[in-house]
């Protein structure tokens, strides 16, 4: 990427190449890496006293790794491509509502996938459609409110570890928790008494089909956009997170991984099934001592285990699954992993922790579709597959009292 | 002349190219489970592989058995047996994988073992509707009558969908 850059002054130091052969380029390294891991873990080398092939499987192995991290900065573009198609929609958008719109752009030089940036502009603008039309107020709801007639939408970028976070802020008149609640309640996601958590109302305006507005305006409210951002979300493994201020303003904050080709993962093993993890979910590896697991047989057997003073969940994946993965009556599992998740911390027990690789990942498709808590299928080097956890909906699930 | 097709058709599965005149949609690869045939139509086929490591996989009815990794393609695999609520048998040599691409996703099946791709015209092809429940697509597109052999020929979409395919009593014996 910084090369990209440097060569960037007309110089003629850039090349126009197909997506298509860049994309064939990434296959073969992904299929590179995992022919290297299976030559170096290869079953005929064990028990073999090689120094030096140790030593030069580590120079292959750091070899395939910039190999990987150079073929995917060929696809990385700047996330500024999609905004300038955005800015020039906002003057569309100030026809059609009659507001006045200043549109704000931040870290547009923020690198990210061209297959991600490709997807990126439809549930973007509808992100910033809605808060064209439901989140600013008209110029006189602004000037009686104290704020400038002009409003504002804030596209920001920005690189967190191997995330991308995109964030559409406006300074409008932010979502009314009554309206939402009141519909919340209706659509029977919550109780008639629940109070929920503002981040977990706000939530609810993505749901599939869930639109607070009276009207269905000729630009948003149909509640189709949602849907298609979840469904794209959920393709490229994103997030979505909304906070919001009565009378300040909404903001969206969209997580992406920076790369759809490789994944940066840990791999666990429970009994005979294989686990990968994206590396920066994971806060913390535990050995923990009997007493710092706390069953709580009030809750149905649910336990709890203690670190450092607070109390973290367990959750066993082979309950979420409902699927035997160890013998029975095997003594209880060594290892704790605790997830960071929007929902809060998650520990979850495994045997082993086997390895930190770059997966290639497979989506779930056909049988495999209906897997749960799963972003795909993971080609470790050993030939193996290992099921490539999501933690948020593991989380999400356990918290729901999962399995379904 | 019936020497001829009879020869045509030995050396199918070893992936010659058809020829020319043959109608692919009435070709059927047929394989066994217990004393029964069964034939699937050979469009979907892409390829017949010997038994793999499986790998297991969670969240999956029994008859999906897990996955195999082909060559750097994740396979899912169903024990057709387990499908049709036949009793399981343990995979010996004779097991195989029959690898087809069914509305565009990867699935394996695991029969007791592959015979031959045979040719059966739609006049040879009984098309029993009381197969099934009425209210949903059958499993069984037909019964294939080859001389005085007969195949069940299985609606492959419906195989590999989710919906409950349980046999007839009678045949799910076998």
């Amino acid at each position: 990427m910084s090369a990209a850059t440097e060569t960037s002054p007309a110089d003629g130091g850039l090349m126009r190449v197909s997506s298509d052969k860049i994309s064939r380029l990434m296959d073969l390294v992904g299929e590179l890496s995992l022919s290297v891991s299976e030559t170096v873990q290869s079953s005929d080398l064990a028990g073999l006293q090689l120094t030096n092939f140790d030593a030069a499987v580590h120079r292959l192995n750091m070899i395939v790794r910039e190999v990987q991290d150079a073929a995917t900065e060929l696809r990385l573009v700047p996330v500024d491509d999609v905004f300038r198609r955005l800015r020039r929609m906002i003057r569309e958008l100030e026809r059609q509502t009659g507001k006045q719109i200043e549109m704000e752009i931040e870290g547009g030089d923020t690198a990210i996938d061209k297959l991600v940036a490709d997807r990126l502009y439809d549930p973007l603008l509808h992100v910033v459609r809605n808060s064209a039309d439901h989140g600013l107020e008209g110029p006189e709801e602004r000037t009686a409110a104290g704020k400038p007639a002009q409003g504002r939408i804030t596209l920001s970028a920005a690189q967190v570890g191997s995330e991308v976070r995109i964030t559409v802020a406006d300074d409008g008149r932010g979502l009314s928790r009554d309206k939402i609640l009141k519909k919340a309640r209706e659509k029977g996601f919550f109780g008639m008494d629940e109070e929920p958590e503002p981040a977990a109302l706000w939530k609810m305006i993505f749901e599939p089909g869930f639109s607070t507005a009276e009207t269905v305006s000729n630009l948003s409210g149909r509640g189709v956009g949602m849907d298609v951002l979840n469904a794209t979300m959920q393709a490229l493994r994103g997030r979505i997170g909304v906070d919001s201020t009565a009378g300040q303003g909404t903001r969206v904050a969209l997580h992406i991984p920076v790369s759809l080709a490789f994944l940066d993962c840990i791999i666990l093993r429970l009994g005979h099934q294989l686990f990968a993890v994206p590396i920066d979910v994971i806060s913390e590896i535990a050995k923990p001592r009997p007493e710092e697991r706390v069953g709580i047989s009030a809750d149905s057997g649910s336990e709890m285990f203690r670190l450092r003073g607070t109390f973290i969940p367990v959750c066993r994946l082979d309950d979420f699954y409902d699927t035997p993965m160890r013998a029975a009556e095997t003594a209880p599992e060594p290892v704790l992993v605790v997830f960071n998740t929007t929902s809060g911390p998650i520990a979850v027990p495994v045997d082993e922790i086997l390895d930190r690789q770059q997966v290639v990942m497979k989506p779930l498709v056909g049988r495999l579709a209906h897997v749960r808590a799963s972003w795909g299928c993971a080609l470790l080097g050993t030939g193996e597959v290992a099921l490539v956890l999501d933690c948020e909906r593991l989380a999400a699930g356990a918290a729901n009292g999962a399995p379904q | 002349m019936a020497q001829d097709t009879a020869e045509a058709n030995r050396s199918r599965p070893d992936g010659l190219p058809l020829r020319e005149a043959d109608n692919i949609d009435e070709m059927y690869l047929t394989f066994a489970l217990g004393s029964e045939e069964y034939g699937v139509n050979i469009v979907g086929v892409t390829e017949i592989v010997g038994m793999q490591r499986i790998m297991s996989v969670p969240d999956v009815p029994n008859y999906i058995k897990g996955v195999i990794n082909l060559r750097g393609k994740v396979i899912p695999l169903m024990d057709v047996r387990l499908r049709f609520g036949m009793p399981e048998r343990a995979y010996d040599e004779r097991t195989v994988v029959i690898v087809m691409d069914v509305g565009e996703a990867p699935i394996g099946l695991i029969v007791d073992g592959v015979s031959e791709v045979l040719e059966i015209p739609p006049s040879q092809v009984d098309r029993h509707t009381q197969f099934g429940r009425a209210a949903s697509r059958p499993v069984i597109a037909g019964i294939g009558r080859i001389g005085d052999r007969v195949a069940v020929l299985l609606d492959t979409a419906v195989l590999v969908s989710e919906s409950d395919v349980s046999l007839p009593a009678e045949m799910a014996a076998a």
